[in-house]
């Protein structure tokens, strides 16, 4: 622990990516090829490649990385390639189950087929339409059907007639009444009243009783068999109907498997559509009358199109043309609902209920997909309900099942269907970001058996070598894909410099490819309102400015209470127990930094550390450890051979939000070590960073934004050359500040100091030497460390005198 | 030759002893009272033969289809009469409103025959009911045996063919055949099957042998009880005109 050296203040080449357009061989991107592959994304783009090509289930893919960095385009790029070099996936329709409507039949047909066989079935059912009521029409039919009725007619009138002749030959009427057939005895052409047969003698009574009851007998057992002689006239006619229907059906059915792939389950589908078509002839003698007969002849109707020809339909629920792309299907669904993964089933409603059938089966994203590869969104799949669970469960069981929601929550009351599953075989991939790759990598257990590939975009290349000249390739990719001017070598290096600060790093680069993007677009529009024949540098800047200036009416605000002092921020002269320390605020996209007063007051104590923040509740769980390890310096650095006998406070003043991070750690301690030392600190600096207990000094975040939001509150108030920022000489690397600020450094009107350690602070803030322990032990005399120790020592004494006083007092009362 | 060339119909009856009978002739009432533009008027008779073989202490009924067979009553039977003629009078008034048509009904006692002449007038079409024992008879039979033929049993004859759907087979005399088939080709009818019978006795055994889905008389016989032994041959409605009615009431002929 030296600390005898101040720092020196950088130098403007290292205030931002040492990046100039001598470092490119070109005029302008429009020179420079296409280029090829992905800058910086090796490691992703194998994986995309590997997860497009291993033939192995579940080698599905996750590619997470930050949006705007071209996760789609490269799996879309690379899926396209690998999609054309693999073969037509088989096409899907779902048919009529005649034995069980409710579960459709799925039937694999080669690429392109199902609309042959949909067309063939089509031409069938026309056909048999205008073959069918001919046939049964015809002379031969009309003249087979009648001699089978006449047939029966003559057998029961001959009946009949027999029973009336016998009944007639006994003297029996048979009366016709309400309740059916009752006989009386007649004589002489009348009916016997009850007096008359009253009258007859007995033998007449029981010889016509006997005669009643045999015609009695005789009338219903004919009537009896009639019946039966109907049933078997109805058995002889409708296999009349099958003969006649089957020669026509057959027939057609012939020609309809000529036209179609030779596979088992089409024949086997064709052999129960002919016996359907057979068994329901009728249906084809349904005639039209009026308004529903169409307008269109008969020969030309659309008879497949009747409802009650709809059973023979076929539903193609995926078909892959010749004539469209050749190879797999790559499939993008963006919106990924269950009904659009899985497929739906369709309601319509009839009569106040729903109904629906095999033609109402719609396909999902994963029948268009399956056979090549399916490309889904995580956050997307997450927020659906239930698409992530249908997923899964597709992928784990190889086939895609199609199910409702309100089937699985047993909200439907209408009947449904359960089609076949479809087989399924393809690869999915995800594209999210890192956050989701890694909560379901932690919480879904069935995550990574069925994503066992991860494609992790990089979100930075370095900025060496060649690859400065890749990048600016790559920006001319972007300016052609975007449609923009070309940019020449000084733009490109602007906005290389701009991707750097965009990384906070000036050894950095970044690739979120919709952030160039969308620069570039920007800086077009100003090229173009400027006349200009390419994008430049000022264009570039322009860009930037008009985007600071549109996100920035926070900011401005911040830093006009602080010009109009309204909040309270000194920019010179000096004060003891007061210090600049420097805050980030982030709001949407953009964010700023602005300079915060942090102050300290010491006095004897028990070594109690106030930290209002923390004690108001103001202050995070990281900003507390900043202030636990400052004490831990502080005890460890400072009058070790006496306890710790101080009480301190410290607070951000003005500040009425939250506060968190450790980057103020170096300034509290420097505030706290002031008030003790009472050595006023310069107000014309700001600082940033965070300290160990051994009092180095570590990097922080938003270094740029802290230094600007300084150094602007400064050129407000008038640079006067003495100001200037402290940080980390850990962020020196991560410098990307703006032309003013650089301006201003090379001009000697601000200064920008790295630290290595609090003394470096201590001695540009308070102009005194730190000290360091000589060999005795002790700071040397006049020290900023002396002074401090000696406060502590003295503190210590304080209390030590207090104690002692106290308890003689005890002492002398218990007396 | 036909005697007439138009007559104006007032009225079809459609009489029966059940409301099976009338419910098979329903259709056809309804059907010519439309193309005529006749009133319809149900009639229901309470025969009286019915419910003195009903009286009989070992009176039996079979059921229409043969399947049962049950003891009676002449008060069950009553009870029948009446519930028949409910139904019969309610299905002929929804059927005839159906068709925009007039409607009457009675229940009256008697013998159907009887009651049935005397409820006929001069220009009315009277229609036997009966309720086939198979559902569908092969024919319309024109009986054109007797004299005075007209041209109107004869068009009746032909709209119950397109009604019904179905040939139109004609008994008549040998001597008649010639004037039926001109009689025919007047009304644009095609050639219809022609079967000659000499008599009555051999006009009833061609019906019992046959199965018409109904009959036409040409004209009404001058005895009832032929019409009776035709309904009782044919086991069929049987449609028998009355007579030159001259021009409906308040209208012209």
């Amino acid at each position: 622990m030296t600390g005898t050296e101040k720092p020196a203040a950088l130098t403007p080449d290292r205030l931002c990516a040492p990046i100039a357009a001598s470092d490119f061989g070109f005029a302008t991107t429009a020179e420079l090829e296409e280029s090829s592959g992905w800058l910086g994304q090796d490691r992703a783009v194998d994986a995309i490649r590997m997860a497009a090509e291993v033939p192995h289930d579940d080698f599905n893919l996750f590619v997470l990385g930050l949006p705007g960095s071209g996760r789609h385009a490269v799996v879309r790029t690379i899926l396209t390639e690998a999609a054309a070099a693999k073969p037509r996936p088989q096409d899907w329709v779902y048919v009529n189950n005649f034995e069980a409507p409710h579960k459709p039949v799925a039937i694999a047909l080669p690429p392109g087929g199902a609309a042959a066989f949909r067309t063939a079935m089509e031409t069938l059912i026309d056909e048999l339409a205008n073959d069918i009521p001919a046939m049964f029409e015809s002379d031969d039919y009309q003249s087979r059907r009648r001699s089978i009725e006449e047939e029966f007619s003559e057998a029961h009138e001959t009946a009949m007639s027999k029973v009336f002749e016998q009944a007639r030959a006994r003297k029996v009427a048979i009366l016709r009444t309400p309740m059916g057939f009752t006989f009386a005895g007649m004589r002489d052409g009348e009916v016997l009243s009850h007096e008359k047969y009253q009258k007859l003698s007995e033998a007449e009574q029981e010889e016509l009783d006997d005669a009643i009851e045999r015609t009695q007998e005789d009338l219903a057992e004919t009537l009896k068999s009639i019946r039966t002689l109907e049933r078997e006239q109805r058995r002889r006619i409708e296999a009349l109907n099958y003969e006649l229907a089957r020669e026509g059906v057959d027939e057609a059915i012939r020609r309809v498997k000529g036209s179609v792939p030779d596979l088992d389950a089409v024949q086997t589908y064709l052999e129960e559509v002919r016996k359907d078509l057979i068994e329901n002839a009728e249906l084809f003698l349904m005639r039209e009358d009026g308004a529903e007969a169409g307008a269109f002849p008969v020969a030309t109707t659309k008879h497949y199109a009747k409802p009650q020809f709809q059973r023979y339909a076929v539903n193609v629920m995926v078909t892959h043309d010749e004539g469209a792309e050749s190879g797999a299907p790559v499939v993008t669904e963006d919106l990924p609902t269950l009904a659009n993964l899985i497929g739906r089933v369709e309601y319509a409603s009839q009569m106040g209920a729903l109904v629906t059938n095999f033609t109402m089966i719609k396909p999902g994203a994963l029948h268009r997909a399956n056979g090549g590869f399916l490309v889904l969104d995580t956050r997307q799949v997450l927020t659906e309900p239930f698409a992530w669970d249908a997923l899964k469960r597709c992928l784990r069981s190889g086939s895609i099942s199609i199910y409702s929601p309100g089937e699985r929550l047993g909200l439907m009351s209408t009947v449904s269907l359960e089609p076949d599953p479809v087989p399924l075989d393809l690869r999915v991939i995800l594209v999210g970001e890192r956050l989701h790759y890694y909560l379901l990598a932690a919480l879904d257990p069935d995550f990574r058996q069925l994503f066992k590939l991860e494609a992790d975009f990089n979100d930075h290349i370095a900025a060496e070598g060649e690859a400065l000249e890749r990048y600016a390739r790559m920006v001319a990719d972007i300016a052609r894909r975007a449609g923009t001017r070309a940019l020449d070598a000084a733009a490109v290096a602007g906005l290389l410099c701009e991707s750097s600060r965009l990384m906070e790093d000036a050894e950095r680069l970044s690739l979120n490819v919709d952030d160039l993007s969308d620069m570039l677009r920007e800086a077009d529009f100003w090229a173009g309102k400027g006349g200009a024949e390419v994008i430049g540098p000022d264009e570039i800047e322009a860009a930037v400015e008009a985007r600071e200036r549109r996100a920035g009416r926070l900011r401005d605000l911040s830093h006009e209470a602080i010009t109009r002092e309204t909040v309270l921020i000194d920019t010179d002269g000096a004060r003891v127990g007061q210090i600049n320390a420097l805050s980030v605020l982030q709001i949407g996209g953009f964010r700023f930094g602005r300079p915060t007063r942090l102050t300290a007051r010491t006095r004897p104590g028990s070594g109690k550390f106030v930290d209002i923040e923390r004690e108001t509740e103001l202050g995070g769980p990281i900003h507390s450890k900043g202030m636990l390890i400052l004490q831990g310096y502080l005890a460890a650095s400072y009058a070790t051979g006496v306890p710790m006998s101080l009480w301190a406070s410290l607070v951000f003043e003005q500040s009425y939000g939250g506060v968190d991070g450790d980057s103020a750690s170096a300034a509290e301690l420097i505030a706290l070590l002031s008030s003790l030392a009472e050595a006023p600190v310069s107000q014309a600096f700001a600082i940033t960073g965070s300290v160990n207990q051994f009092g180095d000094i570590q990097a922080i975040g938003g270094v740029n934004e802290k230094i600007e939001g300084f150094f602007d509150i400064c050129a407000a108030r008038g640079l006067t050359g003495d100001q200037g920022v402290l940080i980390p000489a850990s962020n020196v690397k991560n410098l990307a500040l703006r032309r003013r600020v650089i301006e201003a450094v090379e001009a000697g009107r601000f200064g920008i100091l790295p630290m290595q350690r609090i003394e470096d602070g201590i001695g540009v803030l308070t102009g005194m030497e730190p000290g360091a322990r000589g060999s005795g032990g002790a700071y040397p005399e006049g020290s900023f460390n002396r002074r401090v120790e000696d406060k502590l020592t003295a503190f210590a004494e304080i209390r030590k005198t207090f104690v002692r006083e106290a308890r003689q007092k005890g002492a002398q009362n218990d007396d | 030759m036909t005697t007439e060339p138009t007559v104006i119909r007032h009225r079809v009856i459609l009489g029966a002893t059940c409301y099976a009978d009338a419910e098979a002739a329903l259709h056809l009432a309804v059907e010519l009272g439309r193309r005529l533009g006749a009133e319809i008027q149900g009639l229901l008779v309470s025969d009286e033969t019915i419910l003195s073989a009903a009286g009989h202490p070992k009176a039996r009924v079979v059921s229409y289809s043969g399947t049962s067979v049950s003891q009676v009553t002449a008060e069950a039977m009553r009870s029948a009469f009446r519930a028949d003629a409910r139904l019969f009078e309610r299905q002929l008034q929804r059927r005839a409103a159906a068709a925009a048509l007039g409607v009457s009904f009675r229940a009256e006692p008697g013998r159907l025959a009887s009651v049935l002449a005397g409820a006929a007038g001069a220009g009315d079409l009277v229609i036997f009911g009966y309720r086939r024992a198979i559902r569908d008879g092969d024919s319309v039979v024109l009986v054109a045996g007797g004299d005075g033929m007209t041209t109107d049993a004869l068009r009746t004859a032909v709209q119950l063919r397109a009604i019904l759907r179905k040939r139109l087979v004609v008994l008549t005399a040998a001597t008649r055949q010639r004037e039926v088939v001109a009689a025919l080709a007047d009304l644009g009818e095609g050639p219809a099957e022609l079967r000659v019978v000499s008599s009555d006795a051999d006009l009833l055994r061609a019906l019992d042998r046959m199965s018409p889905a109904a009959v036409v008389m040409a004209s009404a016989p001058a005895d009832l009880a032929l019409v009776v032994q035709v309904v009782e041959a044919a086991r069929s409605p049987v449609i028998v005109p009355f007579g030159d009615a001259g021009p409906p009431p308040g209208g012209t002929a």
